[in-house]
């Protein structure tokens, strides 16, 4: 039987936007087209909403708006953070340092500076995917460029204290760059940029907050030098050329306004979700793990099945209506266990069936009820199918 | 003076009394991929087929590449035809070779058919003729008899047909002139390229698919729709049958020893082939099997799936090696496609160690443990079908 109702549990992967920002991003669409670097009123027009639009975001971080560098989304922030300050800083060290949670866009950037003459150093994480503090202080050293510390990660909601890591690695190299990817945690934490005085990049998207696809931000703290990836007609003070999307920056803001202003409701809320699904896995489910810590982010949760294949739960529930992700939605289309839990050392039995349910605010105890009654009907079955 | 394309056939004039029905056969299908996109009108004349296309020489290359992928033909040739009268011959062949002269090519030589023996010159002295023409008119062009850079051909028929520029076509016999068949296609790389390469030998295609979600992702389904689509540019529309397999699939796990679930499977899907097959009309089954690539297709093991047929099984690919496949596979386009990471078949159903030297009497053994009669009926009555 189908259930006709959707349960969405991926919202780590992506989120419905908010109805305001899609018919604000409409209304923009159909009425201020205008290219916002044109001289004539409709190309202001826009110019005052990508303005506007960008102090909003920037207030959501408590810092200035000439702070902000608007992307196509986290990976290309994330991106631009390592290789616009690596390549503008390369006489500060040639050694990057990263840890092995982050998400593939930072992983794989950094070793790819390899081919540019970068060395980097990848920190181990423990068996609840927190980054050894023992690793960065032992690794970070005259000859460190920069470091980047993933906030909340996105497979399993492990939560590192960027603020303290970035004082660390201030207090050993204080020309050392801190960068975090906060994809997971913008608008779900507060992220203080006054109070993290530390951190000199920080990366965020859209469309995990209900705004947009297609749009993100880089934080850069006024004095950090960079180069920028795109040259061309100077746009965004010369940091990243390309006309501005205005009716993606504006629903950007306005998701990031929305969801930071409910901030708090949610968190509780997503937090009583997550405590539910924990309760009713104690009770329904048998041989299992959870790959998230206690204090991890309530918004996602792993779990890992004993003897079973994820992407087997993932299809059948998908055909239920059921939506939740196998792993992280970006690497559950390839072959292969998850880079996250293998580096958190999840036993090779329970690795497979990693599933990673991810809450948003409209999410229901009903909802996680009917995933519960599935998930419970199916797994005898699937793990009579374990490999002979 | 008109624009017409010429299109040669190669294999079909090497018929007797029955190349007719060939040649209908080929007209309808140069008929079926023009029709709706361009404006045409079609003739043949011995051994020829001129097409006539509306519109100017973008529209008249496009139209070209189209039927360039129709089975039958060896080439499409670019021609102005004119009147049977030598003053107009020589003027379109001038025009024409100062296009190849302005295009950087500097040594010719014309080459004249003649078969309307109507026209007062023979081929050798009209070809001298033509040239003498041809070299008065563009000052720096030279006459080179044994390797010029372009030719120019002069036919002689109702009317004369000029050209020096033709494009290949992939030969063999026209799609439906062989009957129809069964393709059994999968996500891989081989089956495709065995559906083209029988297509090409004239056979008309349905295919059909074993589905077994959710131990296969939706995605695995709709790669194989995008390389029915894709083939069907060669074999025309194309009928998929996806079988809803995972109740047959889940039967032989549970019931038959795992070394040969791979080989009795495929014995079981051979024979829903064979029953789909009676129903269609369609007299032969194709797999894209090569001997010894994978232990279904040892010498041992395909002489078991063989016998649980009846029907011919058509294994265009059995003596070539992978690297040939894929060349073809890149060629027709359905390479990038074939290697995306969705899996056709879920590894939970694939044995460690499955026997390579299987042998019938034990395999039937192994098949009274399970009903197949219950589940070729079970499957028949669970098919979705997708006009491609």
């Amino acid at each position: 039987m189908i259930n006709e109702k959707v349960v969405y549990l991926d919202n780590a992967a992506s989120t419905k936007p908010y109805p305001e920002v899609a018919e604000r991003m409409k209304e923009i669409l159909d009425f201020t087209y205008g290219n916002s670097s044109s001289a004539h009123s409709k190309g202001i027009e826009s110019y005052k909403i990508v303005k506007k639009s960008t102090e909003t975001l920037a207030n959501v971080l408590n810092c200035h708006p000439e702070e902000i560098v608007i992307t196509s989304g986290a990976a290309e922030a994330n991106n631009m953070a390592i290789k616009s300050y690596a390549f503008a800083n390369m006489k500060a060290g040639k050694t990057i340092i990263t840890s092995a949670y982050e998400h593939p866009t930072v992983l794989t950037t950094v070793r790819n500076m390899k081919r540019f003459g970068f060395d980097n150093c990848i920190c181990g994480i423990d068996d609840m995917g927190y980054v050894k503090e023992c690793n960065i202080q032992e690794n970070v050293n005259d000859d460190t460029l920069m470091v980047s510390i993933m906030t909340v990660n996105s497979e399993t909601g492990t939560f590192n204290d960027i603020g303290k890591i970035s004082t660390d690695v201030k207090a050993i190299n204080e020309n050392a760059a801190v960068h975090t990817d906060s994809v997971q945690a913008f608008c779900k934490y507060n992220l203080d940029m006054q109070k993290w005085n530390n951190l000199d990049m920080l990366s965020v998207s859209s469309h995990k907050i209900k705004g947009p696809k297609g749009m993100g931000m880089l934080y850069i703290r006024k004095g950090t030098n960079i180069i920028p990836l795109i040259d061309g007609g100077g746009h965004q003070m010369g940091r990243r050329s390309g006309t501005e999307n205005t009716a993606g920056i504006a629903g950007f803001a306005l998701a990031a306004e929305m969801y930071s202003k409910e901030s708090d409701n949610y968190f509780k809320h997503v937090t009583e979700i997550n405590s539910y699904l924990r309760k009713q896995l104690a009770v329904n489910i048998s041989d299992y793990i959870i790959n998230s810590p206690k204090d991890a982010s309530p918004y996602v949760l792993n779990i890992a099945l004993k003897d079973i294949r994820s992407e087997v739960v993932l299809n059948h529930m998908s055909g239920k209506n059921i939506f939740i992700a196998a792993g992280s939605a970006c690497s559950s289309k390839h072959k292969g266990h998850s880079h996250v839990l293998e580096a958190m050392c999840v036993p090779s039995d329970y690795i497979g069936g990693a599933l990673r349910v991810s809450f948003g605010p409209i999410n229901t105890k009903e909802e996680i009820d009917i995933f519960i009654n599935e998930l419970s009907y199916v797994l005898p079955r699937f793990r009579s199918l374990r490999k002979r | 003076m008109k624009k017409v394309l010429l299109i040669k056939y190669g294999e079909i004039m090497l018929k007797g009394l029955n190349r007719p029905f060939f040649e209908k056969q080929l007209e309808r299908n140069i008929k079926k991929v023009l029709a709706g996109e361009f404006q045409f009108s079609i003739f043949k004349e011995h051994g020829r087929f001129f097409v006539e296309v509306e519109g100017d020489d973008s529209i008249q290359r496009k139209a070209a590449e189209k039927i360039a992928n129709v089975f039958g033909i060896v080439s499409i040739s670019f021609t102005t035809q004119v009147e049977l009268d030598a003053a107009k011959i020589y003027s379109a062949a001038i025009s024409l070779s100062q296009n190849a002269f302005n295009s950087g090519l500097k040594t010719f030589k014309v080459e004249t058919r003649r078969p309307n023996k109507l026209f007062p010159y023979e081929s050798m002295k009209f070809s001298a003729l033509a040239g003498e023409q041809i070299l008065n008119e563009i000052p720096g062009l030279k006459v080179d008899v044994h390797k010029p850079d372009f030719k120019v051909f002069v036919e002689i028929r109702k009317s004369a047909y000029i050209y020096y520029e033709s494009i290949k076509a992939g030969g063999g016999i026209p799609v439906g002139s062989s009957g129809k068949g069964l393709v059994l296609l999968s996500g891989g790389i081989d089956s495709p390229v065995s559906a083209y390469m029988m297509a090409k030998r004239g056979l008309q295609l349905e295919a059909i698919y074993f589905h077994s979600h959710p131990y296969t992702t939706e995605m695995a389904k709709e790669k194989v729709i995008d390389l029915a689509k894709k083939l069907s540019l060669y074999c025309g529309n194309i009928r998929l049958h996806i079988v809803n397999f995972t109740t047959t699939q889940l039967a032989i796990y549970d019931k038959c020893p795992h070394a040969q679930l791979t080989i009795i499977m495929r014995r079981v899907m051979m024979k829903i082939a064979e029953r789909l097959a009676a129903e269609i009309h369609a007299k032969a089954l194709v797999t894209g099997e090569s001997l010894g690539q994978v232990a279904s297709q040892t010498l041992d093991s395909l002489a078991v799936t063989n016998e649980s047929v009846s029907l011919p099984i058509f294994r265009p690919l059995i003596g070539m090696d992978k690297y040939e496949v894929i060349k073809i596979a890149q060629d027709i386009d359905t390479f990038e496609t074939s290697i995306l990471p969705y899996e056709d078949c879920c590894t939970i159903f694939v044995a460690k160690h499955p026997e390579t030297k299987p042998r019938l009497e034990r395999i039937m053994k192994s098949e009274e443990n399970i009903d197949i009669d219950a589940m070729i009926n079970e499957c028949m009555s669970d098919i979705e079908v997708v006009e491609v």
